[in-house]
């Protein structure tokens, strides 16, 4: 018998089910997006509305947890690549196509660099060719301060303090949290 | 080499970057050290993730 199944004998059940779910799940986007970010709501209501689409899909109940987890943030993180593309989009002058794209899952390399790139727009111009040049590229400091003709220890210190940057972002550190 | 020194060089001794003899006394600090120890284990993580999504773009492009 499935999970969704056995918890939900009255529709009560279910109701209190969903209310219990509801502040978890907050939590979760929170950790992806901010705290104070305002589409927090929107997103927590979206994930719910997944969960209800597909608990039936879920057998395990030790496995809830895992399987929220997974939900949430392959849901925050299709909702980051969209928004990006509305705002490639919007600044391309075309309107967007609202055909859905099918749910990437967090393996997916490509998303990865989706949501980087979100995270990455949180520096200056200057810090995120740099940061591309070190990590993309792989040049050495010295290569680096040619190119943006500033001395090598600029270089070294403006990179470190962008990775400092980054380190604290949100979505970087929930997904280093995760792969720990 | 002190912490604040060990914090300064450790992106360059990840991306094989620094000075060798710099590199020994950073090496010496981190047997040491658990708390850049740790700190060089995280920064190592974000720096292999950066590197994982830029050759993603590259491949993509």
């Amino acid at each position: 018998m499935q999970y969704a199944e056995r918890c939900f004998a009255t529709e009560y059940a279910e109701q209190q089910f969903f209310a219990s779910l509801r502040p978890r799940i907050e939590r979760m986007v929170r950790r992806y997006l901010g705290s104070v970010d305002e589409d927090v709501e929107d997103l927590t209501q979206e994930c719910l509305i997944r969960v209800y689409n597909s608990l039936e899909h879920l057998r395990d109940a030790d496995k809830l947890d895992p399987w929220l987890q997974v939900l949430v943030r392959n849901t925050v993180f299709t909702w980051l690549r969209e928004r990006r593309r509305e705002m490639e989009i919007c600044s391309l002058g075309l309107e967007a196509d609202t055909e859905a794209e099918p749910c990437a899952s967090y393996e997916d390399e490509t998303l990865l660099y989706i949501v980087l790139q979100e995270v990455l727009q949180t520096l200056s111009e200057e810090d995120r060719q740099m940061i591309e040049m070190r990590y993309g590229d792989g040049m050495r400091y010295h290569e680096i301060a040619q190119a943006m003709q500033i001395n090598e220890e600029a270089v070294r210190k403006r990179i470190n303090r962008a990775l400092v940057r980054l380190r604290t972002h949100p979505i970087v550190k929930a997904i280093l949290e995760e792969d720990g | 080499m002190n912490c604040r020194r060990a914090r300064a060089y450790m992106e360059a001794y990840l991306m094989s970057d620094l000075d060798p003899k710099l590199a020994e006394q950073l090496e010496r600090h981190l047997k040491t050290c658990h708390f850049c120890q740790a700190a060089c284990e995280d920064l190592r993580r974000l720096i292999d993730l950066l590197q994982r999504a830029f050759q993603q773009k590259r491949l993509s492009a």
